[in-house]
């Protein structure tokens, strides 16, 4: 009850931080309520319904709908590994037997919860590849190392 | 008349009004035109594509249900493109989904020709969903006509019980947070059931007789009568099972000037007073 | 190397207001600003520039159609949405010269007579985020804001981080997304000139379409189409990646040939290339026979290709092409937005045909069902995913008809 009481709290000052309450503010609310829990649970889209109109429903469609929202839990840390073409040309399923060796199954929080991992769509980083990213931020290249020494640190 | 104007339809010139679509010219000019996601009484959604024509000077073919005509058009009706594509969409729902409880897509599909075994491939495999007294969610059947958000949202009940969740082919209808009808702002009224084109969400009680084996269209009699419960005036439609005299389901014309096809969770399912004593 | 002209300040300049200044930026607001938002429109529409994000419809007209529109109220939007698989160019532009881009975005709003420009960067970008948000807020605190909107008053800038969603380059996707809802695509008509973002009249344009900008109001329209073909102005901005010795972003004037580009990137490591896609997930196979290919818009269109993005993904000899297609396949599949059955079911069907061959199974019947998906696909989707998720496979099938495929 009190962890839900902190999270009604952040998210109204989420979007008290907005410069409005129409709904063209709910992708970024969402970003940052994703941010600060690591997914949108259900008490923030309540919350979201009562600030700003938008229906708790229609936040699940648009939560849902994006890669980067999600309404299960992740890892405080995400890791995102691209598995598109170029990525793929250069070892990216090394990468991800990497990440299913040391970090567990995919999308599933370490038993510490600091930590989940994901397959992602092209990054933008094919000049770089095999990429991925940590925690949002570019990791690339990334190698089956790194994936593993991430694990060995998180799990 | 003001406002009139020509557009050609398969090279025949023909008469359209003013803010009027494509498909209601199409339809006043008794050209068969295969829909499944349109309903009159909701904005088209354009999502099914069975209604697609092919336009002069559109790359892509147009949704008829949604275009306006503008005066000038040529229109294509049966050209091997449109035949094909709408071929095309009955063939991958029927390579998608159960259609046992929709008659209406697979006497269009068997009419234009759809080859059910084209496509082979992942099926919809979802869970049923029997959380309610009132009815019934089988998202195997399920087509994304996009209906039921619709008439749950802006067009006719602004509940917002429903979405479309997720995205591609694991795209589909949820409740809430994902959730039982009850956990989410669902009243009831049934208008989701009333617009399913295909029996993906269908009164509890039909489903059981289906399920039973004791559902027989032929034995359904309706019945008109007006509402009682209070002073609107809805038009009821009792769909009485000949043989128990048991009302199996209660509907509303979608001509009706009150209702539009939506009732209210009184008049679609408060209806067990007339089961008083029974046995 | 050619001359270098949005990519001019790549690891010269730090992303400071100042330095920019100093070397010569913000020349072309001040010059936009002494000419006027009408014959701002024209000009760039002389220079021939079109947009750099695939459709290449020329920028002057898109601005013109926007400030001439009844309605007061217009957007701008930058669509930094990059998200095509073997696309990074924008990314790149960003990185070396932020300013340029904020400049030419706020050319465009004077000259569409915006009140507010919409900065949408794909969700994956935080660097280049963060870059573009400084620059906005000290353009703004230096006053460069000042004045461009209409009437006279101050532009606004807002930022928008897309939500992880390759469908939201789509235009009418993109402003779904704004707006908070689903980033599913609504028909056109109408066109995003007329009724586009909160349904008022707005530009959506490329990063590098709006980089193109200030040059072409400091040094003008003929100096701009001095670059490139008759039909297809300026330079171009490619991504180049999969096997080459030297993967990077590389500029070169249209009119250049695919080969040198490949030259250029080192492409093949010493051996001989099997095919590159070229355009991106939504380009063509392009094959060594076609290398000669003139990289314009029409030079593309000559050889049943396309420019798309930019994106050229290269791939030695041996690598299965069946096994890159089926790559393609699942990203179309698994980026779909789901609205309308034939690309909802139609990508998945693809992705199941594709996999069984590059799995070496499947013969003559899965390409002809092939074929005949990806007429249904093309013709009846509602927008470009769609009605584009098959144009790779289409051409691999053609040169294997035509006997280009190795093995």
């Amino acid at each position: 009850m009190e962890l839900e009481a902190s999270i009604r709290a952040r998210v109204r000052e989420i979007i008290a931080s907005r410069p409005g309450k129409d709904r063209a503010q709910l992708l970024e609310v969402l970003h940052e309520v994703q941010g600060a829990f690591q997914s949108v649970p259900r008490v923030a889209a309540e919350e979201i319904e009562r600030e700003m109109g938008v229906p708790v429903t229609d936040t699940y469609g648009v939560v849902t709908f994006y890669d980067l929202l999600t309404d299960k839990p992740t890892g405080r840390t995400v890791l995102r590994i691209c598995e598109d073409v170029t990525c793929h040309l250069h070892g990216s399923s090394e990468l991800v037997a990497a990440a299913e060796r040391s970090l567990g199954p995919e999308g599933e929080p370490s038993a510490d919860g600091s930590i989940s991992w994901t397959r992602c769509a092209c990054l933008g980083l094919c000049d770089q590849a095999p990429a991925a990213h940590l925690g949002g931020e570019p990791l690339a290249p990334c190698t089956p190392a790194f994936v593993e020494k991430a694990g060995a640190r998180h799990v | 008349m003001a406002g009139d104007f020509k557009i050609s339809v398969d090279g025949r010139e023909v008469t359209a009004h003013e803010g009027e679509t494509i498909l209601q010219v199409l339809r006043r000019e008794e050209v068969e035109t295969p829909t499944l996601c349109y309903h009159d009484n909701l904005t088209p959604a354009k999502a099914c594509r069975a209604c697609v024509v092919e336009l002069k000077g559109s790359r892509a073919l147009v949704a008829s249900c949604e275009r306006k005509a503008e005066a000038g058009m040529e229109i294509q009706t049966e050209s091997e493109r449109v035949v094909n594509a709408r071929r095309g969409v009955f063939e991958l729902l029927l390579s998608q989904n159960d259609t046992e409880t929709a008659p209406n897509l697979v006497a269009q599909a068997q009419r234009i020709g759809a080859d059910p075994e084209h496509y082979s491939g992942l099926r919809y495999e979802r869970p049923l969903y029997d959380d309610n007294p009132l009815f019934v969610r089988d998202y195997e059947k399920c087509i994304l006509c996009y209906r039921c958000v619709e008439a749950c949202g802006v067009d006719a009940q602004n509940t917002f019980a429903l979405t479309v969740s997720g995205r591609g082919f694991e795209a589909g209808i949820a409740a809430g947070w994902g959730e039982t009808m009850p956990d989410s702002a669902c009243v009831f009224c049934g208008n989701c059931v009333a617009v399913c084109p295909t029996g993906a969400i269908m009164d509890r009680r039909e489903h059981q007789m289906r399920v039973q084996g004791r559902y027989d269209e032929s034995q359904m009699q309706v019945t008109q009568t007006t509402c009682s419960y209070c002073g609107v005036g809805c038009q009821l439609e009792l769909h009485v099972d000949q043989r128990t005299n048991e009302i199996v389901k209660v509907t509303s014309p979608e001509t009706h000037p009150v209702t539009f096809g939506f009732l209210c969770v009184k008049g679609r399912y408060g209806y067990s007073f007339t089961e008083a004593g029974r046995e | 190397m050619s001359e270098q002209v949005l990519l001019r300040r790549r690891g010269k300049v730090a992303p400071h207001l100042k330095d920019y200044i100093e070397s010569g930026g913000l020349e072309g607001l001040r010059r936009a600003r002494e000419m006027g938002p009408e014959a701002v429109c024209r000009l760039v529409t002389e220079s021939g520039l079109n947009g750099r994000g695939g459709a290449a419809f020329p920028t002057g007209r898109k601005w013109d159609a926007v400030r001439s529109q009844p309605e007061p109220t217009h957007y701008v939007v930058l669509n930094s949405d990059e998200s095509e698989p073997g696309t990074f160019k924008d990314r790149a532009l960003i990185d070396s010269d932020p300013f340029l881009v904020m400049e030419g975005l706020l050319i465009a709003a004077y000259a569409t007579q915006s009140e507010r420009i919409f900065l949408y960067v794909r969700g994956e970008y935080a660097p280049q985020t963060r870059l573009l948000w400084d620059c906005a807020e000290e353009l703004a605190a230096g006053g460069h804001l000042k004045g461009l909107g209409p009437n006279g008053s101050d532009v606004a800038v807002e930022l928008r981080r897309g939500g992880g969603a390759y469908i939201c380059g789509e235009e009418t996707a993109l402003f779904r997304s704004i707006e908070g809802y689903r980033g599913e695509p609504m028909s056109k008509p109408p066109f995003p000139t007329v009724q586009g973002l909160f349904r008022k009249p707005t530009v959506v344009n490329n990063v590098e379409t709006v980089a193109n900008v200030p040059d072409i109001l400091t040094r003008g329209a003929d100096w701009y189409k001095s670059r490139g073909t008759a039909r297809s102005s300026g330079t171009k901005l490619y991504s180049i990646s999969g096997h080459v010795a030297r993967p990077d972003v590389y500029e070169l004037p249209f009119g250049a040939k695919l080969s040198d580009l490949l030259e250029l990137a080192g492409a093949g490591n010493g051996k001989p290339l099997e095919a590159v896609l070229l355009g991106g997930a939504a380009g063509t196979f392009v094959f060594p026979r076609d290398f000669d290919v003139e990289l314009s818009y029409e030079g593309a269109a000559a050889r049943g290709a396309t420019l798309g993005s930019g994106a050229v993904i290269a791939f030695a000899e041996g690598t299965n092409l069946w096994q890159v297609a089926e790559r393609l396949g699942r990203f179309f599949a698994h980026e779909s937005c789901g609205q309308c059955v034939p690309c909802r079911v139609g990508t998945q069907r693809q992705y199941e045909i594709l996999h069984e061959l590059a799995g070496g199974a499947g013969g003559a019947r899965e390409r002809a069902l092939l074929r005949s998906l990806s007429q249904v696909m093309t013709d009846a989707s509602i927008c470009g995913l769609g009605q584009t998720a098959s144009t790779a496979v289409r051409s691999l099938l053609d040169a294997e008809a035509q006997g280009a495929l190795a093995g």
